[in-house]
């Protein structure tokens, strides 16, 4: 196995991980130190998410840690990292890509929050966050991977 | 000194950012990225680098935006719940037992777990300041920052080297 598999393999575990985390609510209420952790946990991530209520995914009466939009960025990276293992990514295509993400999830505010042409919808707000997070993924792994040439 | 500036006004920004609630619903999760982007930014244009950025630099730049970040993230939110003798957590805390009454705990234990958030809220409202909400706040926001600023400066490198390129 080539080391930037292994890294990719390692990546894919840490972003699983991740995805589980925020998705964890209710592991939060079956114990004591949960219940006890669950407001400081939930603030501290508040540091990368707004949480707004209505924008949260609900499952089985529990929510998300983070709103839809931040989850489908999320989902974005991991399948970005599921494509890099079969596609190699051309780094200079990405940033038209990544501009024309950003633009979506630009518009789709300005249509819904200022311009009220419609409500928030979290199928909308979860595709346009995965694709920046696909697209953010390759800016990443090309990082890391000259990191990882220079050692 | 010097050198750090860029991380320090970016994180410093960020953390600006991070407590206003509009611009914190819109920008959402890419506040500390995009901090991170900024303050390497910044260091190109005050250090006039021409060549390419390594990505180890983009790390680092990240690693301490997302520190100030978290830092003054932290001690602005301290200061306003010292001031107003409120926040957000107090709202989460007052429904918690409620929340506790549809699970299956016995009673003790959920007395203990009442009883801690009562001792947080009742220092936030008499003091305007709870040590252990001070310090859970600081490790939860270290934390996040450290690992969303790091994140951040990777992605940033090939952005910001694209347009050195040109």
């Amino acid at each position: 196995m080539t080391s930037h598999k292994r890294t990719k393999i390692i990546l894919f575990t840490i972003f699983s991980l991740w995805l589980i985390f925020l998705f964890s609510e209710p592991l939060f209420f079956n114990s004591k130190l949960g219940m006890v952790s669950y407001p400081f946990v939930k603030k501290g991530v508040n540091l990368v998410c707004h949480q707004q209520e209505n924008k949260l995914i609900e499952f089985f009466g529990y929510n998300s840690l983070v709103c839809t939009r931040c989850i489908g960025l999320y989902f974005g990276v991991m399948l970005g990292l599921l494509v890099s293992f079969f596609i190699k990514s051309d780094i200079r295509k990405n940033h038209k890509l990544f501009a024309l993400a950003l633009l979506l999830i630009f518009s789709d505010i300005l249509l819904y929050d200022y311009i009220n042409l419609y409500e928030y919808n979290k199928l909308i707000a979860f595709f346009t966050g995965a694709f920046l997070g696909s697209t953010v993924f390759n800016y990443f792994w090309n990082s890391l991977t000259q990191l990882k040439d220079q050692d | 000194m010097k050198k750090y500036l860029p991380t320090l006004v970016a994180g410093f920004g960020a953390g600006v950012l991070l407590i206003v609630p509009m611009i914190k619903n819109l920008s959402c999760c890419v506040i500390i990225p995009f901090a991170a982007y900024a303050a390497l930014f910044l260091d190109v244009k005050s250090n006039r680098i021409i060549f390419e950025l390594k990505p180890g630099k983009g790390a680092v730049t990240g690693l301490l935006t997302g520190l100030f970040a978290a830092f003054f993230a932290t001690t602005f939110d301290l200061i306003i719940t010292f001031i107003t003798h409120s926040n957000d957590i107090l709202l989460a805390f007052s429904n918690l037992p409620v929340i506790m009454e549809n699970f299956p705990f016995d009673d003790t234990v959920k007395q203990e777990v009442v009883n801690i958030f009562e001792s947080i809220v009742n220092d936030i409202k008499t003091y305007g300041f709870s040590p252990i909400y001070a310090v859970s706040m600081f490790v939860n926001n270290l934390f996040f920052g450290l690992i969303f600023g790091t994140i951040g400066g990777l992605v940033s490198v090939p952005i910001l080297n694209s347009r050195l390129r040109k």
